[in-house]
Parts: structure tokens; C-alpha cells; sequence
């Protein structure tokens, strides 16, 4: 019988190179941090601008700012309970909302033909609108507290890109995949849930790493003005009074937060996606 | 007048085998797009009994994907009939399977090989146990026992086009449908997946319509061989082909037989107006 199976590598023979590579692919990560830090730390220790403290500056007051509070609340002080975690919870609503209204208009959407053909050019035109400039108008409709920074990181921002990249995974589902779903009377839920949300999950995972990524700036935004709590409020307050100290550190909880959002994300990518990243290698 | 369980089974057998598994009368297909009309197939008739292999030839862009279309009710035709099993065929019909020509864009990549034969069997609503059963039984038929656990994409492309034999298989169809399925696989594998065919037909008892461009090929498969002409196609000619069983890709091909069914399709798609290959 013609035809061969390829294999992985036998764990055994593979496992001294695969601790390496690990080894190596994690100093790849580390390396060019710490070489960045130290270059910081260097030209500000030198330069001494009151505007551009010194990391270990920054570090330590993050650390005073977030981790000296009583031994009662885990020792975290009390603006973590204040702003960081109100801040992310909003984020984290607003993104999950929009997700998932996201997706299922997006599958509706780019499943229709002429659905789609009236409704693609309005979804596209509304997404190039910087998010951030909409801002005023959802302050008008919905004043200044919670529900109006939720609704705009979720409606201004994080559901018009979840959509168009939905859309555009539904669109390219293969054709004959499709008609093997047909061919088989495979009913039209499980079409959808079977066949098309799979194929296009590729391009919403993509989605949901843009838009993931979008909405933390646009919840920095909405915290900027008319706020009383929130990681975007206590930057533009350190700001105003140059407490410049201060200010930078909640800059270093968005990259923070930013990466460890994004490092979830692709995990879970990885994970449900492992089939794509197989298959895309060996065509 | 009654009959005893025995006569009663054996009248119903010989309704049942006198009504043609697949029964198609004047299709024709029209495709239009604006000003432009496309007649694809024409006063398409033909018959096709139980059990028989039969395989549709003719030139490139005779018709023979519109005509498949047609008939697995992915398409609808613009006027004539298909019935199947004497009922007639509006949308996609029960009891029948296909097998496409593009295997990597047939089979699902994120299920595994295992999953992907048993995707059509979940509407059936079978019992875990016999969904197994069936699935096991048909990877083995086509030979592949030990890959359920595998990715489609980590199989070899005649794999793949196995794997999708074993899932139109596992659906147990009365027809199964093939539309240029070894059009994409080297000349090797397409021999074993010929003969695998043969094999799958002898064991499991099934109706095939086998569409292909390949003359050899349709001679080597068939029962008998449908010569479709140059589009607006429509039938030829019905070649019977009366070679011995068991079939073998050598010996077979030497017969004087097959020598002259091959010639004679060649000559009859030649005449049709094109050469295919």
C-alpha cells in the first residue's frame, strides 16, 4: 500500500533538543527585555529628566503604590481594589460582550450573501472611525458613569473589529466543505456549529487578539475624562499634579496587563487552534 | 393469497431489483449569468440498476460535474427528473454518499481522521457503540485501522481521499457518488485506490457512479461506461463492459476486451468533438 504516514519524531530521540529549544526560545524572550531595561536605566541615571524616571525608580514605586497594603487583604493596598480591578472588570465585560455579539452577528452576517453585500460597506466604514473619537458622543447618551464606559469599549470599539474579521472568517469558509455538509444532510445548526464556526475560527481568534488589545486602550481612554476611579484615571491624575513617578508606573500596569491579556489569549488560541497551525505547516 | 415469510422476502428482493437504483430522465441544465446562457447538459436519460459500478466519461467540460451536481441534489436542474430508488430527488436525497475530487477541502482539518468518518453519521442518531463499530469497520475496509487518531493533514493525499471513502462508507448509502475522485493522486495510488474500489464494491454491496475523465480507468471499474458528448452534453452511448472478475491492473488490461470497450469510448469522445486525453 502506496502512501505514508507522517509522524512526529519518537519523544525519546526528540526530548535533550526539545529542552533546548525551549531553553533557548525562553532566553529569546528574556534577553532583549533586560538588555532594554538596563540601556533605560543607564541613559536615565545619567540624563536625570524629572519626565523620565529610571525603571528601578518606576518598580519600586509600583511595588509601594500596589503591594503594601494590610496583610488582611492579601497586603494589596487599597487602589488595586479601587481602580485596577474595577478598570479590568469593565474591560473585561466589554470585551466579553461584544465577543460574543460579535460573533454571532458576524456568522449571520457573512453567511448571507446579500445580507452581507448591503452590510459589509457600512461595517468597514463605521470600523476606520478612530474608536477613541466617538467617546463624546456615547458620554452624551449615556452620561459619565460604568454602563457608558462598558458600552463604549464594547460597542465603540471591541464588536466592529470582532465583526469584520468574523465576517470575513465566515466568507472564507471552503466551498466544498460546505457542500460535503450538504451532500451528507447534515442539518443547518449543526453546519454552523460543525463546519462553518470551525473553519472560521482562525480569523475571530484574530479578531479577539485586535480588539482584545484595542479595548485596553479605549478603557485608558474612557477613564481620562469624566472619571472618578479606574487605571486611566489615576494616570491623568499623576499627570495633572507631575507626579510623574506615579504616572509612569500605571503606564507600566497597562504594558502589563496588555501582555499577560495577550499571552492568555494565544494560549488559548494554541490550544483550539492546534489543528490550523498543523495543517498550515504541511501545505 | 398468502405468502410464507420466505416468498414474501423474495417478492419484495425482486420489487426491489426492478426498480433502478438511480433513474434519470431528460436532465438538462441550464446555467445563466446576465445575457449569457450556458447549456451544460441536455436530454440527459439513462438508468442505473443495483449493484452495478457505473462510470461517466467525456470530455473536459462535458457536463459531468453540472450532472453531479444534479444529482446529489446540491444543485437543482432546470427541467427533468432524478429518481432514486424510485422516489423522486428534490434537494439532497437519503441514502446517498459522496466522494469529491478535492480530498483536502472535503475532509474537516480540525477532526481527526476517526472524527471526520463519523461527522455524518451524528444526525442518524445511531448507538455510541454501532457509530464505533461502523467506523472501525470502514477505516479498515480502505486500510487505514490505525489512523483514526491522526490529523487529515498529516496523511499522505491517496490517505486522504481513503479516509474520505470510508466516511461516505460508514454512512452506509445505497448510491454512492464519486466525482473525479483520483483526478488529484499520482498514478500509484490511483491504481490501489482502484482496486480499492473493486474491493469496497464486492464487499459491501453498493450502487457506485463513478465519474472520471480517465478511459482506462472507467473500463477497468465498470459495469458499463456512459459516454457523455461535448457540452450541451447529453449521452452518446452506454458501453457494457463485460470483463471477468476478479479484476487485476495488469492482466485485465491486456484483454482483448478491455482493449477494444477503451477504444471504442476513445473513439466516441474523439468524434464528440475534443480529445480529453
Amino acid at each position: 500500500m502506496t502512501g505514508a504516514i507522517v509522524t512526529k519524531p519518537s519523544a525519546s530521540s526528540q526530548k535533550p533538543s526539545r529542552e533546548h529549544g525551549r531553553i533557548y526560545r525562553i532566553l529569546q524572550h528574556v534577553v532583549p527585555v533586560a538588555v532594554v531595561l538596563v540601556v533605560w536605566q543607564l541613559l536615565t541615571a545619567q540624563f536625570r529628566s524629572p519626565f523620565f524616571p529610571p525603571p528601578l525608580t518606576i518598580f519600586e514605586a509600583a511595588y509601594k503604590a500596589w503591594f503594601t497594603g494590610p496583610a488582611t487583604s492579601l497586603f494589596l493596598t487599597d487602589t488595586v481594589f479601587e481602580d485596577v480591578l474595577p478598570s479590568i472588570g469593565r474591560l473585561l465585560a466589554a470585551w466579553g460582550i461584544a465577543a460574543i455579539v460579535g460573533v454571532a452577528l458576524g456568522l449571520a452576517i457573512g453567511l448571507n450573501r446579500i445580507v452581507r453585500d448591503y452590510l459589509e460597506p457600512v461595517v468597514e466604514l463605521v470600523r476606520a472611525i478612530p474608536a477613541a473619537a466617538t467617546l463624546p458622543i456615547f458620554i452624551i447618551l449615556l452620561g459619565a458613569g460604568a454602563a457608558m464606559r462598558v458600552s463604549f469599549i464594547a460597542f465603540g470599539g471591541v464588536i466592529w473589529i470582532v465583526l469584520i474579521n468574523t465576517i470575513l472568517g465566515a466568507r472564507q469558509v471552503e466551498q466544498t466543505q460546505l457542500d460535503t455538509g450538504k451532500a451528507f444532510r447534515i442539518p443547518p445548526l449543526q453546519r454552523l456549529v460543525g463546519i462553518i464556526l470551525p473553519a472560521a475560527m482562525p480569523k475571530i481568534f484574530a479578531g479577539l487578539r485586535i480588539s482584545l488589545a484595542g479595548a485596553l486602550i479605549l478603557m485608558v481612554v474612557s477613564e481620562l475624562i469624566l472619571s472618578t476611579n479606574g487605571i486611566g484615571f489615576q494616570l491623568i491624575q499623576a499627570q495633572r499634579s507631575f507626579a510623574l513617578v506615579q504616572m509612569w508606573t500605571q503606564i507600566l500596569l497597562l504594558a502589563i496587563l496588555g501582555f499577560v491579556f495577550n499571552w492568555i489569549l494565544s494560549q488559548a488560541e494554541n490550544h483550539v487552534l492546534a489543528w490550523h497551525r498543523g495543517a498550515r505547516d504541511r501545505s | 393469497m398468502t405468502y410464507s415469510t420466505a416468498d414474501a422476502a423474495a417478492v419484495e428482493e425482486t420489487e426491489r431489483r426492478s426498480v433502478p437504483m438511480l433513474s434519470v430522465r431528460d436532465l438538462r441544465h441550464e446555467y445563466v449569468s446576465g445575457k449569457n446562457r450556458f447549456v451544460a447538459i441536455d436530454r440527459l436519460t439513462f438508468d442505473i440498476e443495483e449493484g452495478q459500478l457505473v462510470s461517466i466519461v467525456g470530455p473536459s467540460g462535458a457536463g459531468k460535474t453540472t450532472l453531479l451536481r444534479c444529482l446529489s441534489g446540491l444543485m437543482s436542474p432546470t427541467s427533468g427528473t432524478v429518481e432514486l430508488a424510485g422516489l423522486p430527488v428534490a434537494g439532497v436525497p437519503e441514502g446517498m454518499a459522496m466522494v469529491f475530487q478535492d480530498y483536502s477541502r472535503s475532509l474537516f482539518p480540525w477532526l481527526s481522521v476517526a472524527s471526520n468518518v463519523s461527522f455524518p453519521l451524528k444526525r442518524l442518531k445511531l448507538e455510541k457503540a454501532e457509530r464505533r463499530r461502523r467506523v472501525q469497520e470502514s477505516l479498515e475496509a480502505v486500510g487505514l485501522a490505525e489512523a483514526g487518531g491522526k490529523y487529515p493533514w498529516q496523511l499522505s493525499g491517496g490517505m486522504q481521499q481513503r479516509v474520505a471513502i470510508a466516511r461516505a462508507l460508514a454512512y452506509q448509502p445505497r448510491l454512492l457518488l464519486m466525482d473525479e475522485p483520483f483526478a488529484s493522486v499520482d498514478a500509484q495510488t490511483r491504481s490501489d485506490l482502484e482496486d480499492l474500489v473493486l474491493d469496497v464494491k464486492a464487499r459491501f454491496d453498493i450502487t457506485i457512479l463513478f465519474v472520471t475523465h480517465d478511459i482506462d480507468e472507467s473500463v477497468y471499474l465498470s459495469d458499463r461506461v456512459l459516454v457523455l458528448s461535448r457540452a450541451p452534453s447529453t449521452l452518446a452511448d452506454s458501453i457494457e463492459v463485460s470483463l471477468p472478475a476478479p479484476r487485476d491492473q495488469i492482466s485485465t488490461k491486456q484483454l482483448d476486451a478491455f482493449v477494444h470497450a477503451r477504444a471504442e469510448i476513445a473513439a466516441l469522445i474523439r468524434s464528440g468533438g475534443a480529445d480529453i486525453e
